[in-house]
């Protein structure tokens, strides 16, 4: 997947404004299979996290004239995606949050070749207790490390500030290394690191 | 991932300032977590090229864009190749070749008819009217052609909803409207009415010099004019009256009147006597079943005598 750089955004952006279809479609191409495991992450259902980020494409496409070209076009359909999506868990009011890592399949924590099983664990786990930071935290550091976004736009999409932002990132790798670390004496596992 | 989009100032100053606060030793430690990170694959749940490329087509569906035919990739490169670009070409010239004919509405003598326009828009045509368009109606544009009077209610739409009328144009958003321009009325005067919202009217080709009309205002234009009449009041009962099929003249030349009914009775008034044709009349008629009771009204009223021919009628004094 190639994604745009910032440069190649911008002008999708500005082509987006003067009603570009193919800016459009471009978009939706390189942002659509990312927006919907984002947008998954919440709603926990593949179906609706699709139905959600199509919707989201449709705002931008009704709202593209009053998009500020200043501003990073993925942070805006992050942001959309992510009040589309906690929108749609608070009306189904589900009891546990979207993040929740006992619903991750447990048959993707083994499960693979001998040979690579020692990474894939260590990766495995990580993933797992990437899933189980608290809400905010796991949000700011998946944006930052999974979807490529800057402490600028994963502030915009949060709604709060950069520097909370990366309070949570620092806050996300001190929690993930306490996890290891705990790990480690529990198991007396020597794999990781 | 993220490896390559990675290679950017703005996020190695990020990573700069993640750390700003982060003592030495525990700067390591979580230095690691992050390059860690990079190699997990959040790819969950899988989401295909196949699935994008489906789910665009509905969005497009769902913006009311014309999808270009499936691009078939990787398969079928060698049979279906040749066989995919001829039947490509083969539909972009038919395709082209229906695409720049005009879709045309013609209403017979005698009946009224209501269409929907692709944009959701609504026309009701009366007795002997025509409109056309593009067939890339509300695609690339919300452009149409009317001879006849026609009653619009106009949906929001991403262009902007142009009526041209034998030389005027009206511009509209959303709104409802009427419009009365008949190539063969006297003087081809244009009448638009404005039924709920506002409008632009104008002479082809002089969208400077606009009337714009609001709610319950009426304007008239004739050929030559610059610019449209000012604003009149207008009473919307007697506009419409003709969707009812009813009959409604305000100070009306019998002229005007006679062509009306030619229309909607499809037959055929002379007069033998311009004079009469010139003589006014202000009347309304709850939807009348024959043209002779009009005519027999009419006539009397006027202190005229009518009587039969082959095709229609004759008026005289």
């Amino acid at each position: 997947m190639n994604e745009p750089n910032d440069e190649q955004y911008n002008q999708l952006t500005e082509r987006l404004k003067a009603s570009d279809r193919e800016a459009f479609d471009q978009l939706f191409r390189s942002l659509y299979a990312p927006l919907v495991r984002f947008s998954f992450r919440y709603t926990r259902q593949k179906s609706t996290a699709a139905d959600i980020v199509q919707d989201a494409f449709i705002k931008l496409w009704h709202h593209r004239e009053s998009i500020d070209a200043e501003q990073s076009i993925k942070a805006y359909l992050y942001k959309i995606v992510r009040n589309l999506s906690l929108n749609h868990i608070r009306d189904r009011s589900f009891e546990q949050n979207g993040l929740d890592a006992a619903d991750m399949p447990a048959d993707q924590l083994t499960d693979e070749d001998q040979e690579t099983d020692l990474r894939t664990e260590r990766l495995e786990l990580l993933k797992k207790w990437i899933m189980e930071l608290p809400e905010r935290q796991s949000e700011a550091f998946r944006l930052s490390r999974f979807e490529g976004l800057d402490h600028e736009e994963i502030a915009d999409v949060m709604n709060v500030s950069s520097r909370t932002v990366n309070n949570h990132i620092v806050q996300a790798m001190k929690n993930i290394h306490r996890l290891h670390e705990q790990y480690l004496t529990e198991t007396r596992h020597i794999g990781y690191g | 991932m993220a490896e390559q989009s990675w290679n950017n100032d703005k996020k190695n100053r990020d990573l700069d300032r993640l750390f700003d606060n982060v003592s030495e030793s525990e700067r390591k430690n979580l230095k690691r977590v992050w390059d860690d990170s990079s190699e997990i694959d959040l790819n969950e749940p899988p989401v295909s090229k196949a699935e994008t490329e489906d789910a665009l087509r509905d969005v497009h569906a769902k913006l009311g864009f014309e999808d270009k035919p499936v691009n078939s990739q990787n398969t079928d490169r060698n049979n279906g190749l040749r066989y995919y670009l001829a039947a490509a070409i083969f539909l972009i010239i038919a395709g082209a070749a229906f695409l720049l004919t005009d879709k045309k509405v013609s209403v017979p003598k005698g009946e009224l008819a209501a269409i929907e326009l692709p944009d959701g828009s609504t026309v009701n045509l009366n007795s002997g009217s025509e409109i056309s368009y593009s067939r890339l109606f509300n695609y690339t544009n919300r452009d149409l052609h009317l001879n006849g009077e026609a009653y619009f209610e106009v949906e929001p739409g991403n262009h902007p909803f142009h009526v041209y009328a034998n030389g005027s144009v009206v511009q509209v958003t959303s709104t409802k409207f009427n419009v009365r321009s008949w190539l063969d009325d006297p003087g081809s005067q244009t009448t638009v009415s404005v039924i709920s919202g506002s409008v632009r009217f104008f002479a082809e080709g002089s969208p400077q010099e606009a009337v714009s009309l609001k709610e319950g205002s009426e304007s008239r234009w004739i050929s030559g004019m610059i610019r449209p009449a000012d604003p009149d009041p207008v009473r919307i009962d007697n506009i419409l009256a003709w969707k009812q099929r009813n009959l409604a003249f305000v100070n009306t030349p019998l002229e005007i009147i006679f062509r009306e009914l030619e229309r909607k009775y499809n037959t055929s008034i002379e007069i033998t006597d311009r004079e009469i044709g010139r003589t006014v009349m202000t009347t309304f008629y709850s939807d009348p079943e024959d043209v002779e009771s009009v005519l027999n009204d009419i006539t009397t009223v006027k202190g005229l005598t009518f009587s039969r021919t082959t095709n229609g009628y004759r008026v005289s004094k």
